[in-house]
Protein backbone atom coordinates (compact mmCIF):
# COMPACT_ATOMS: atom_id res chain seq x y z
CA UNK A 1 0.00 0.00 0.00
CA UNK A 2 0.90 3.59 -1.11
CA UNK A 3 1.26 6.31 1.93
CA UNK A 4 -0.94 8.42 -0.34
CA UNK A 5 -3.50 5.70 0.84
CA UNK A 6 -4.40 6.84 3.58
CA UNK A 7 -5.72 9.97 2.55
CA UNK A 8 -7.14 8.82 0.04
CA UNK A 9 -11.31 9.74 -0.02
CA UNK A 10 -13.91 7.84 -0.06
CA UNK A 11 -17.26 8.74 -1.55
CA UNK A 12 -20.07 7.09 0.29
CA UNK A 13 -23.65 6.97 -1.41
CA UNK A 14 -26.99 6.53 0.72
CA UNK A 15 -29.88 4.97 -0.20
CA UNK A 16 -32.24 7.87 -1.01
CA UNK A 17 -28.68 8.88 -3.25
CA UNK A 18 -26.75 11.47 -1.56
CA UNK A 19 -23.24 11.41 -1.46
CA UNK A 20 -20.80 11.88 1.79
CA UNK A 21 -16.94 12.16 0.92
CA UNK A 22 -15.23 11.20 3.35
CA UNK A 23 -11.32 10.63 3.93
CA UNK A 24 -10.87 6.43 4.69
CA UNK A 25 -8.78 6.97 7.27
CA UNK A 26 -11.60 7.99 9.38
CA UNK A 27 -14.37 4.99 7.90
CA UNK A 28 -12.26 2.43 7.46
CA UNK A 29 -10.99 1.19 11.49
CA UNK A 30 -14.83 1.57 12.71
CA UNK A 31 -16.92 0.42 9.49
CA UNK A 32 -15.83 -3.40 8.47
CA UNK A 33 -18.51 -3.47 5.81
CA UNK A 34 -16.18 -0.45 4.16
CA UNK A 35 -12.67 -2.26 5.29
CA UNK A 36 -14.01 -5.27 3.65
CA UNK A 37 -15.34 -3.87 0.04
CA UNK A 38 -11.96 -1.45 -0.31
CA UNK A 39 -10.19 -4.75 0.69
CA UNK A 40 -11.79 -7.05 -1.85
CA UNK A 41 -11.79 -4.33 -5.02
CA UNK A 42 -8.87 -3.16 -5.52
CA UNK A 43 -9.89 -0.82 -8.57
CA UNK A 44 -10.31 2.78 -8.47
CA UNK A 45 -13.58 3.05 -8.23
CA UNK A 46 -14.27 5.28 -5.15
CA UNK A 47 -18.00 5.30 -5.05
CA UNK A 48 -19.23 2.84 -2.35
CA UNK A 49 -22.74 2.21 -2.56
CA UNK A 50 -24.82 2.25 0.98
CA UNK A 51 -28.52 0.75 0.12
CA UNK A 52 -29.53 0.14 3.02
CA UNK A 53 -28.85 3.52 4.79
CA UNK A 54 -30.56 6.81 4.10
CA UNK A 55 -28.80 9.85 4.13
CA UNK A 56 -29.81 11.47 7.59
CA UNK A 57 -28.47 7.76 9.08
CA UNK A 58 -25.49 8.10 7.69
CA UNK A 59 -24.27 11.51 8.52
CA UNK A 60 -24.79 10.60 11.65
CA UNK A 61 -22.90 7.09 11.35
CA UNK A 62 -19.86 9.51 9.44
CA UNK A 63 -20.13 12.00 12.75
CA UNK A 64 -19.26 9.53 15.31
CA UNK A 65 -16.75 7.81 13.25
CA UNK A 66 -14.94 11.25 12.94
CA UNK A 67 -15.35 12.11 16.54
CA UNK A 68 -13.79 8.37 17.49
CA UNK A 69 -10.84 8.37 15.12
CA UNK A 70 -7.78 7.03 16.56
CA UNK A 71 -9.88 6.92 19.86
CA UNK A 72 -8.13 3.35 20.62
CA UNK A 73 -4.35 4.61 19.94
CA UNK A 74 -2.00 5.57 23.29
CA UNK A 75 1.15 7.24 22.38
CA UNK A 76 3.96 5.04 23.10
CA UNK A 77 6.15 7.40 25.05
CA UNK A 78 5.64 9.73 27.53
CA UNK A 79 3.67 10.35 30.48
CA UNK A 80 1.86 13.22 29.01
CA UNK A 81 0.28 11.60 26.08
CA UNK A 82 -0.84 8.85 28.60
CA UNK A 83 -2.71 11.50 30.14
CA UNK A 84 -3.83 13.01 27.01
CA UNK A 85 -5.13 9.73 26.12
CA UNK A 86 -7.24 8.80 28.94
CA UNK A 87 -8.16 12.84 29.13
CA UNK A 88 -9.54 12.47 25.44
CA UNK A 89 -11.16 9.01 26.47
CA UNK A 90 -13.03 10.53 28.96
CA UNK A 91 -14.38 13.55 26.84
CA UNK A 92 -15.27 11.24 23.87
CA UNK A 93 -17.42 8.80 26.56
CA UNK A 94 -19.06 12.26 26.98
CA UNK A 95 -19.94 13.02 23.67
CA UNK A 96 -21.02 9.37 23.43
CA UNK A 97 -24.05 10.01 26.16
CA UNK A 98 -24.93 13.24 24.42
CA UNK A 99 -25.06 11.35 21.09
CA UNK A 100 -27.53 8.74 22.04
CA UNK A 101 -29.54 10.60 24.92
CA UNK A 102 -31.85 12.61 22.63
CA UNK A 103 -32.06 10.04 20.04
CA UNK A 104 -35.65 9.85 18.74
CA UNK A 105 -36.88 5.83 19.09
CA UNK A 106 -37.06 5.22 15.00
CA UNK A 107 -33.93 7.42 14.87
CA UNK A 108 -31.97 5.05 17.01
CA UNK A 109 -33.34 1.95 15.67
CA UNK A 110 -32.62 2.72 12.20
CA UNK A 111 -29.00 3.81 13.70
CA UNK A 112 -29.01 0.18 14.90
CA UNK A 113 -29.71 -1.24 12.24
CA UNK A 114 -27.55 0.78 10.06
CA UNK A 115 -24.46 -0.12 12.49
CA UNK A 116 -25.12 -3.87 12.22
CA UNK A 117 -25.07 -3.71 8.36
CA UNK A 118 -22.15 -1.33 8.13
CA UNK A 119 -20.30 -3.85 10.80
CA UNK A 120 -19.72 -1.07 13.23
CA UNK A 121 -19.27 -2.58 16.25
CA UNK A 122 -18.38 -0.40 18.44
CA UNK A 123 -21.50 2.10 17.38
CA UNK A 124 -23.34 -0.73 17.77
CA UNK A 125 -22.42 -1.83 21.65
CA UNK A 126 -23.28 1.62 22.46
CA UNK A 127 -26.66 1.42 20.93
CA UNK A 128 -27.32 -2.12 21.96
CA UNK A 129 -26.46 -0.60 25.59
CA UNK A 130 -28.98 2.58 25.27
CA UNK A 131 -31.60 0.16 24.23
CA UNK A 132 -30.77 -2.08 27.60
CA UNK A 133 -31.18 0.92 29.70
CA UNK A 134 -34.44 1.99 27.62
CA UNK A 135 -35.53 -1.35 28.77
CA UNK A 136 -34.80 -1.37 32.47
CA UNK A 137 -37.75 -1.69 34.78
CA UNK A 138 -40.15 -2.36 32.20
CA UNK A 139 -42.98 -5.00 32.56
CA UNK A 140 -43.22 -8.17 29.98
CA UNK A 141 -46.36 -6.22 28.12
CA UNK A 142 -44.26 -2.60 27.64
CA UNK A 143 -41.33 -4.73 26.06
CA UNK A 144 -43.58 -6.46 23.93
CA UNK A 145 -44.50 -3.24 23.06
CA UNK A 146 -41.24 -1.81 22.64
CA UNK A 147 -40.07 -4.45 20.31
CA UNK A 148 -43.36 -5.35 18.52
CA UNK A 149 -43.62 -8.68 19.25
CA UNK A 150 -46.45 -10.63 19.29
CA UNK A 151 -47.37 -13.14 22.32
CA UNK A 152 -47.88 -16.59 21.23
CA UNK A 153 -48.68 -18.17 25.12
CA UNK A 154 -51.83 -18.81 26.11
CA UNK A 155 -52.92 -16.63 29.35
CA UNK A 156 -51.96 -20.78 31.38
CA UNK A 157 -48.74 -21.15 29.48
CA UNK A 158 -48.02 -17.62 30.46
CA UNK A 159 -49.14 -18.23 34.22
CA UNK A 160 -47.10 -21.05 34.24
CA UNK A 161 -43.87 -18.88 33.58
CA UNK A 162 -44.40 -16.47 35.71
CA UNK A 163 -44.53 -18.82 38.53
CA UNK A 164 -41.00 -20.35 37.55
CA UNK A 165 -39.38 -16.44 37.52
CA UNK A 166 -41.16 -15.38 40.32
CA UNK A 167 -38.31 -13.03 41.16
CA UNK A 168 -38.90 -11.48 37.81
CA UNK A 169 -42.09 -10.60 38.66
CA UNK A 170 -42.30 -8.99 41.71
CA UNK B 1 -39.48 8.33 12.05
CA UNK B 2 -41.36 5.30 12.87
CA UNK B 3 -39.43 2.75 14.38
CA UNK B 4 -38.64 -0.22 12.82
CA UNK B 5 -38.62 -4.12 13.60
CA UNK B 6 -35.27 -4.69 14.92
CA UNK B 7 -33.92 -8.41 13.97
CA UNK B 8 -34.93 -10.55 16.55
CA UNK B 9 -30.59 -12.01 16.73
CA UNK B 10 -29.69 -8.08 17.94
CA UNK B 11 -33.35 -8.03 20.47
CA UNK B 12 -31.86 -11.27 21.79
CA UNK B 13 -28.13 -11.51 21.83
CA UNK B 14 -26.92 -8.05 21.74
CA UNK B 15 -29.51 -6.19 23.48
CA UNK B 16 -31.06 -8.62 26.36
CA UNK B 17 -27.43 -9.72 27.24
CA UNK B 18 -27.06 -6.10 28.64
CA UNK B 19 -29.83 -6.58 30.31
CA UNK B 20 -30.32 -7.02 34.20
CA UNK B 21 -31.59 -11.18 35.27
CA UNK B 22 -34.89 -9.38 36.32
CA UNK B 23 -35.16 -8.45 32.85
CA UNK B 24 -34.14 -11.39 31.77
CA UNK B 25 -36.85 -13.36 33.47
CA UNK B 26 -39.60 -10.95 32.54
CA UNK B 27 -38.81 -11.34 28.56
CA UNK B 28 -39.46 -15.31 29.30
CA UNK B 29 -43.38 -14.86 29.22
CA UNK B 30 -42.93 -12.11 25.80
CA UNK B 31 -43.09 -15.23 23.56
CA UNK B 32 -42.38 -18.56 22.93
CA UNK B 33 -39.38 -17.65 21.02
CA UNK B 34 -37.45 -15.76 23.13
CA UNK B 35 -38.06 -17.92 26.17
CA UNK B 36 -36.33 -20.99 24.71
CA UNK B 37 -33.45 -18.95 23.95
CA UNK B 38 -32.89 -16.84 27.38
CA UNK B 39 -31.99 -20.70 28.68
CA UNK B 40 -29.48 -21.51 25.90
CA UNK B 41 -25.83 -21.51 26.66
CA UNK B 42 -24.90 -19.25 23.57
CA UNK B 43 -27.15 -16.45 25.05
CA UNK B 44 -25.89 -17.28 28.78
CA UNK B 45 -21.98 -17.16 26.88
CA UNK B 46 -22.82 -13.60 25.42
CA UNK B 47 -24.84 -12.44 28.92
CA UNK B 48 -21.60 -13.04 31.00
CA UNK B 49 -19.48 -10.83 28.37
CA UNK B 50 -21.66 -8.45 28.57
CA UNK B 51 -22.51 -7.87 31.87
CA UNK B 52 -20.50 -7.79 35.27
CA UNK B 53 -21.75 -11.28 37.12
CA UNK B 54 -19.92 -13.82 39.07
CA UNK B 55 -20.52 -17.24 38.52
CA UNK B 56 -19.02 -20.70 40.06
CA UNK B 57 -19.08 -23.17 42.91
CA UNK B 58 -17.17 -23.29 46.11
CA UNK B 59 -15.66 -26.12 47.01
CA UNK B 60 -15.26 -27.03 50.26
CA UNK B 61 -13.27 -29.82 52.00
CA UNK B 62 -13.20 -30.73 55.93
CA UNK B 63 -9.45 -31.90 57.00
CA UNK B 64 -8.10 -32.43 60.12
CA UNK B 65 -11.42 -30.70 61.81
CA UNK B 66 -10.56 -27.22 59.64
CA UNK B 67 -12.25 -26.60 56.62
CA UNK B 68 -10.78 -25.25 53.46
CA UNK B 69 -12.20 -23.47 50.75
CA UNK B 70 -11.51 -22.44 47.18
CA UNK B 71 -13.62 -20.57 44.68
CA UNK B 72 -13.92 -21.94 41.06
CA UNK B 73 -15.65 -19.89 38.45
CA UNK B 74 -18.27 -21.77 35.97
CA UNK B 75 -18.33 -19.24 32.91
CA UNK B 76 -15.20 -19.38 30.46
CA UNK B 77 -12.92 -17.03 30.26
CA UNK B 78 -14.50 -14.37 32.76
CA UNK B 79 -11.97 -11.96 34.38
CA UNK B 80 -13.64 -12.30 37.97
CA UNK B 81 -12.64 -15.40 38.60
CA UNK B 82 -11.98 -14.92 42.50
CA UNK B 83 -14.26 -14.58 45.09
CA UNK B 84 -12.37 -13.78 48.05
CA UNK B 85 -13.96 -14.64 51.75
CA UNK B 86 -11.16 -13.26 53.60
CA UNK B 87 -13.71 -9.95 55.09
CA UNK B 88 -15.44 -12.58 57.11
CA UNK B 89 -14.57 -13.81 60.53
CA UNK B 90 -12.65 -17.12 60.76
CA UNK B 91 -13.13 -19.93 61.14
CA UNK B 92 -15.90 -20.34 58.55
CA UNK B 93 -17.62 -22.81 57.22
CA UNK B 94 -20.13 -22.72 54.05
CA UNK B 95 -23.56 -24.04 54.99
CA UNK B 96 -25.52 -23.27 52.33
CA UNK B 97 -25.22 -20.33 48.62
CA UNK B 98 -27.98 -19.21 46.34
CA UNK B 99 -28.38 -18.20 43.11
CA UNK B 100 -28.71 -14.17 44.01
CA UNK B 101 -25.70 -14.19 45.08
CA UNK B 102 -26.27 -14.93 49.19
CA UNK B 103 -24.12 -17.49 51.48
CA UNK B 104 -25.35 -18.63 54.60
CA UNK B 105 -22.00 -19.52 56.91
CA UNK B 106 -21.17 -20.89 60.18
CA UNK B 107 -18.42 -18.99 62.15
CA UNK B 108 -16.83 -21.90 64.59
CA UNK B 109 -14.76 -19.53 66.84
CA UNK B 110 -16.29 -19.43 70.33
CA UNK B 111 -17.88 -22.51 72.17
CA UNK B 112 -21.26 -21.50 70.85
CA UNK B 113 -20.89 -21.13 66.77
CA UNK B 114 -22.57 -18.12 64.90
CA UNK B 115 -24.19 -17.92 61.79
CA UNK B 116 -23.96 -15.36 59.39
CA UNK B 117 -25.38 -14.41 55.96
CA UNK B 118 -23.58 -12.21 53.78
CA UNK B 119 -22.90 -11.42 49.89
CA UNK B 120 -19.28 -11.96 48.98
CA UNK B 121 -19.16 -9.73 45.68
CA UNK B 122 -20.12 -6.50 47.35
CA UNK B 123 -18.39 -8.11 50.92
CA UNK B 124 -21.24 -7.26 52.97
CA UNK B 125 -22.16 -9.59 55.94
CA UNK B 126 -24.25 -10.10 58.97
CA UNK B 127 -24.61 -12.56 62.02
CA UNK B 128 -27.92 -13.54 62.36
CA UNK B 129 -29.41 -15.21 65.71
CA UNK B 130 -28.93 -18.74 66.32
CA UNK B 131 -31.19 -21.31 65.89
CA UNK B 132 -31.38 -24.35 68.80
CA UNK B 133 -27.64 -25.24 68.20
CA UNK B 134 -28.10 -28.04 70.71
CA UNK B 135 -29.22 -30.03 68.08
CA UNK B 136 -27.31 -31.30 65.60
CA UNK B 137 -27.85 -30.34 61.93
CA UNK B 138 -28.94 -32.60 59.49
CA UNK B 139 -29.07 -29.86 56.62
CA UNK B 140 -29.40 -26.41 55.78
CA UNK B 141 -30.47 -24.46 52.54
CA UNK B 142 -31.70 -20.77 51.80
CA UNK B 143 -33.71 -18.95 49.33
CA UNK B 144 -33.93 -15.66 48.54
CA UNK B 145 -38.19 -14.72 48.49
CA UNK B 146 -37.63 -10.99 47.46
CA UNK B 147 -35.11 -8.61 46.57
CA UNK B 148 -36.48 -5.01 46.95
CA UNK B 149 -36.19 -5.13 49.58
CA UNK B 150 -34.16 -8.09 50.27
CA UNK B 151 -35.96 -10.82 51.97
CA UNK B 152 -35.02 -14.40 52.63
CA UNK B 153 -35.48 -17.40 54.49
CA UNK B 154 -33.54 -20.25 55.70
CA UNK B 155 -34.31 -23.66 56.69
CA UNK B 156 -32.60 -25.99 59.34
CA UNK B 157 -33.10 -29.76 59.52
CA UNK B 158 -32.16 -31.49 62.74
CA UNK B 159 -32.18 -34.19 65.29
CA UNK B 160 -34.47 -33.84 67.46
CA UNK B 161 -33.84 -35.74 71.04
CA UNK B 162 -36.30 -38.18 70.34
CA UNK B 163 -34.60 -39.74 67.09
CA UNK B 164 -37.28 -42.45 66.54
CA UNK B 165 -41.02 -41.96 67.35
CA UNK B 166 -43.58 -44.65 67.65
CA UNK B 167 -46.53 -43.40 65.65
CA UNK B 168 -50.17 -44.69 64.66
CA UNK B 169 -48.76 -47.01 61.96
CA UNK B 170 -45.62 -48.12 63.37
CA UNK B 171 -42.20 -46.56 64.29
CA UNK B 172 -40.61 -43.19 62.46
CA UNK B 173 -37.43 -41.62 62.31
CA UNK B 174 -37.96 -37.61 62.68
CA UNK B 175 -36.10 -34.68 62.01
CA UNK B 176 -37.00 -30.87 63.34
CA UNK B 177 -37.55 -28.17 61.33
CA UNK B 178 -36.69 -24.18 62.06
CA UNK B 179 -37.20 -21.40 59.68
CA UNK B 180 -35.63 -18.36 59.87
CA UNK B 181 -37.09 -15.63 58.35
CA UNK B 182 -35.31 -12.30 58.09
CA UNK B 183 -38.18 -9.93 57.64
CA UNK B 184 -39.15 -11.11 61.29
CA UNK B 185 -35.49 -11.73 62.43
CA UNK B 186 -36.52 -14.47 64.32
CA UNK B 187 -36.14 -18.55 63.59
CA UNK B 188 -39.39 -20.62 64.07
CA UNK B 189 -39.52 -24.14 65.07
CA UNK B 190 -42.17 -26.07 63.49
CA UNK B 191 -44.46 -27.78 65.78
CA UNK B 192 -44.73 -31.36 64.42
CA UNK B 193 -41.85 -33.28 63.74
CA UNK B 194 -41.26 -34.11 60.49
CA UNK B 195 -41.71 -38.30 60.21
CA UNK B 196 -40.35 -40.38 57.92
CA UNK B 197 -40.73 -44.22 57.59
CA UNK B 198 -37.71 -45.69 59.77
CA UNK B 199 -36.38 -47.51 56.77
CA UNK B 200 -36.61 -43.90 54.62
CA UNK B 201 -33.49 -41.40 55.27
CA UNK B 202 -32.94 -37.71 53.26
CA UNK B 203 -29.82 -38.22 50.77
CA UNK B 204 -27.17 -35.60 51.12
CA UNK B 205 -27.94 -33.13 48.49
CA UNK B 206 -30.96 -30.57 48.67
CA UNK B 207 -31.75 -28.83 45.83
CA UNK B 208 -33.95 -25.26 45.73
CA UNK B 209 -36.12 -24.38 43.28
CA UNK B 210 -37.63 -21.04 43.69
CA UNK B 211 -39.44 -21.07 47.68
CA UNK B 212 -38.81 -25.37 47.74
CA UNK B 213 -36.72 -27.04 48.69
CA UNK B 214 -36.65 -30.95 47.45
CA UNK B 215 -34.04 -33.90 48.39
CA UNK B 216 -34.48 -37.36 47.80
CA UNK B 217 -35.29 -40.05 49.53
CA UNK B 218 -33.82 -43.45 50.09
CA UNK B 219 -36.89 -45.14 49.03
CA UNK B 220 -37.21 -42.97 46.00
CA UNK B 221 -39.49 -40.45 47.05
CA UNK B 222 -39.14 -36.90 47.06
CA UNK B 223 -39.32 -34.80 50.49
CA UNK B 224 -40.36 -30.93 49.49
CA UNK B 225 -40.31 -28.33 52.37
CA UNK B 226 -42.52 -25.28 51.19
CA UNK B 227 -40.87 -22.34 53.04
CA UNK B 228 -43.37 -19.44 52.02
CA UNK B 229 -46.68 -21.85 53.58
CA UNK B 230 -44.12 -23.74 56.49
CA UNK B 231 -45.17 -26.94 55.42
CA UNK B 232 -43.85 -30.40 53.97
CA UNK B 233 -44.61 -33.35 52.40
CA UNK B 234 -42.99 -36.23 50.63
CA UNK B 235 -44.73 -37.80 47.58
CA UNK B 236 -43.99 -40.87 44.93
CA UNK B 237 -42.50 -40.83 41.55
CA UNK B 238 -45.79 -41.46 39.49
CA UNK B 239 -45.39 -44.58 36.87
CA UNK B 240 -43.38 -45.01 35.18
CA UNK B 241 -40.84 -43.54 37.55
CA UNK B 242 -41.90 -45.35 40.06
CA UNK B 243 -41.19 -48.74 38.20
CA UNK B 244 -38.31 -50.98 38.67
CA UNK B 245 -36.54 -49.86 35.81
CA UNK B 246 -36.58 -46.16 36.86
CA UNK B 247 -35.94 -46.92 40.72
CA UNK B 248 -32.29 -48.18 40.25
CA UNK B 249 -31.62 -45.78 38.05
CA UNK B 250 -32.89 -42.34 39.45
CA UNK B 251 -29.49 -39.82 39.84
CA UNK B 252 -29.72 -36.54 40.32
CA UNK B 253 -32.66 -33.89 41.58
CA UNK B 254 -31.93 -30.55 39.22
CA UNK B 255 -33.52 -27.20 38.49
CA UNK B 256 -34.25 -26.92 35.00
CA UNK B 257 -36.29 -23.86 33.35
CA UNK B 258 -37.51 -22.73 37.09
CA UNK B 259 -38.62 -26.08 37.88
CA UNK B 260 -37.62 -29.52 39.06
CA UNK B 261 -36.10 -31.69 36.98
CA UNK B 262 -35.07 -35.13 37.59
CA UNK B 263 -31.99 -36.61 35.97
CA UNK B 264 -32.06 -40.57 35.56
CA UNK B 265 -29.59 -42.99 34.45
CA UNK B 266 -30.66 -45.15 31.81
CA UNK B 267 -28.17 -47.20 30.47
CA UNK B 268 -24.30 -46.04 30.05
CA UNK B 269 -24.73 -43.85 27.61
CA UNK B 270 -27.78 -42.34 28.05
CA UNK B 271 -29.46 -40.25 30.82
CA UNK B 272 -33.15 -39.54 30.84
CA UNK B 273 -34.32 -35.67 31.63
CA UNK B 274 -37.55 -35.56 33.28
CA UNK B 275 -39.25 -32.46 34.64
CA UNK B 276 -42.50 -31.95 37.24
CA UNK B 277 -44.71 -30.10 35.18
CA UNK B 278 -47.52 -29.28 37.89
CA UNK B 279 -46.20 -29.03 41.65
CA UNK B 280 -50.23 -29.73 42.60
CA UNK B 281 -50.49 -32.32 40.54
CA UNK B 282 -47.47 -33.78 40.92
CA UNK B 283 -47.42 -34.71 37.04
CA UNK B 284 -44.06 -35.63 35.59
CA UNK B 285 -43.12 -35.21 31.96
CA UNK B 286 -40.08 -36.69 30.09
CA UNK B 287 -38.23 -33.78 28.62
CA UNK B 288 -35.12 -35.20 26.75
CA UNK B 289 -32.54 -37.84 26.61
CA UNK B 290 -28.95 -36.48 27.15
CA UNK B 291 -26.17 -38.31 25.63
CA UNK B 292 -23.09 -38.97 26.98
CA UNK B 293 -21.28 -41.03 24.52
CA UNK B 294 -18.32 -38.70 23.32
CA UNK B 295 -17.97 -38.28 27.37
CA UNK B 296 -17.55 -41.70 27.65
CA UNK B 297 -15.25 -42.57 24.68
CA UNK B 298 -12.81 -39.59 25.95
CA UNK B 299 -13.00 -39.96 29.54
CA UNK B 300 -13.06 -43.93 30.06
CA UNK B 301 -14.16 -44.09 33.56
CA UNK B 302 -17.85 -43.35 33.30
CA UNK B 303 -19.46 -45.26 35.96
CA UNK B 304 -18.23 -42.42 38.66
CA UNK B 305 -19.67 -39.65 37.01
CA UNK B 306 -22.27 -38.44 38.36
CA UNK B 307 -24.69 -34.99 37.32
CA UNK B 308 -24.45 -32.32 39.77
CA UNK B 309 -26.68 -29.66 38.47
CA UNK B 310 -28.13 -28.02 35.00
CA UNK B 311 -26.09 -24.58 34.34
CA UNK B 312 -28.84 -24.25 31.53
CA UNK B 313 -30.40 -26.46 28.56
CA UNK B 314 -27.30 -26.75 27.09
CA UNK B 315 -24.96 -27.29 29.89
CA UNK B 316 -24.36 -29.76 32.21
CA UNK B 317 -21.94 -30.36 35.58
CA UNK B 318 -21.04 -33.21 36.08
CA UNK B 319 -18.84 -34.92 39.41
CA UNK B 320 -16.01 -37.29 37.18
CA UNK B 321 -14.59 -38.64 40.19
CA UNK B 322 -11.22 -36.91 40.19
CA UNK B 323 -12.37 -33.14 38.93
CA UNK B 324 -15.55 -31.54 38.14
CA UNK B 325 -16.51 -30.88 34.14
CA UNK B 326 -19.06 -28.90 32.43
CA UNK B 327 -20.41 -31.20 29.28
CA UNK B 328 -21.97 -29.13 26.52
CA UNK B 329 -24.70 -31.80 25.00
CA UNK B 330 -24.57 -29.25 21.83
CA UNK B 331 -21.34 -30.64 20.57
CA UNK B 332 -20.64 -33.40 23.16
CA UNK B 333 -17.60 -31.35 24.55
CA UNK B 334 -16.26 -31.46 27.86
CA UNK B 335 -14.41 -28.70 29.32
CA UNK B 336 -12.44 -29.71 33.42
CA UNK B 337 -12.74 -27.12 35.74
CA UNK B 338 -9.42 -25.78 37.27
CA UNK B 339 -9.32 -26.96 40.75
CA UNK B 340 -5.60 -26.91 40.92
CA UNK B 341 -5.80 -30.43 42.97
CA UNK B 342 -7.50 -34.07 42.36
CA UNK B 343 -11.06 -34.37 43.98
CA UNK B 344 -10.92 -36.63 47.47
CA UNK B 345 -14.80 -37.68 47.21
CA UNK B 346 -15.49 -35.42 50.44
CA UNK B 347 -15.63 -32.02 49.06
CA UNK B 348 -19.05 -30.47 49.56
CA UNK B 349 -20.00 -28.14 46.43
CA UNK B 350 -22.06 -24.30 46.72
CA UNK B 351 -22.82 -22.96 43.82
CA UNK B 352 -22.98 -19.41 43.79
CA UNK B 353 -24.30 -16.78 41.10
CA UNK B 354 -24.21 -13.07 41.78
CA UNK B 355 -24.35 -9.66 40.78
CA UNK B 356 -22.53 -6.52 42.04
CA UNK B 357 -24.97 -4.81 43.32
CA UNK B 358 -25.67 -3.88 47.51
CA UNK B 359 -28.19 -5.44 48.98
CA UNK B 360 -28.15 -3.91 52.58
CA UNK B 361 -28.16 -6.64 54.73
CA UNK B 362 -28.82 -4.46 57.66
CA UNK B 363 -32.89 -4.46 57.07
CA UNK B 364 -34.16 -4.93 59.52
CA UNK B 365 -32.07 -3.23 62.12
CA UNK B 366 -31.34 -5.31 65.14
CA UNK B 367 -32.75 -4.50 68.21
CA UNK B 368 -29.52 -5.65 70.27
CA UNK B 369 -26.79 -2.76 69.18
CA UNK B 370 -24.32 -5.76 70.32
CA UNK B 371 -25.61 -8.21 67.65
CA UNK B 372 -23.90 -6.15 64.25
CA UNK B 373 -20.18 -6.01 66.20
CA UNK B 374 -17.88 -9.03 65.69
CA UNK B 375 -17.49 -11.39 68.89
Amino acid sequence: MSSSDSERMLKLKSSDGVTFDIKDAIVVTKLEFIKNIIEDCCGDNDLILVPNVNSEILAMVLEWCKKHVGDDIISDGEDDEENEYFSRKKEIKKWDAEFVKNLDQGVLYHLLMAADYLNAKQLLDLLTQRVADMIKGKKSEQIRQIFNIKNDFTPEEEEAIKKRNPWAFE
Amino acid sequence: MNPPSLPLEIILYNILTRSSIEIIGRSRVVCKNWNQTTHEEHFFQQFYHNTKIISGIFVQEMNRNKYSLAFVSTIEDNPISQLPLNFLPKPLEIKASTKKGLLLCLNDRYRIPRYLICKPTTREWRFIPNPKTRYQTRAMAITVLGSIPLRYKILRLSYPKLLCVTHKFGIFSCLQAEIFDSRTWKWKRLSELIKFPHDEYLHITMITVRGFFYCLTTNNNIFVFDLENESWEIFSLPSPLSELDYTQSIRQLVEYEGGLGLICLVNKEWMELWMMESYREKTWRRVKNLNFESLIKREGYRHYASPMALCNNDVMLINNYMNIMLYDFRNGSSKPIKLGYCLRGREEFFRIESDFELVNLNNPPSRRASESKSL
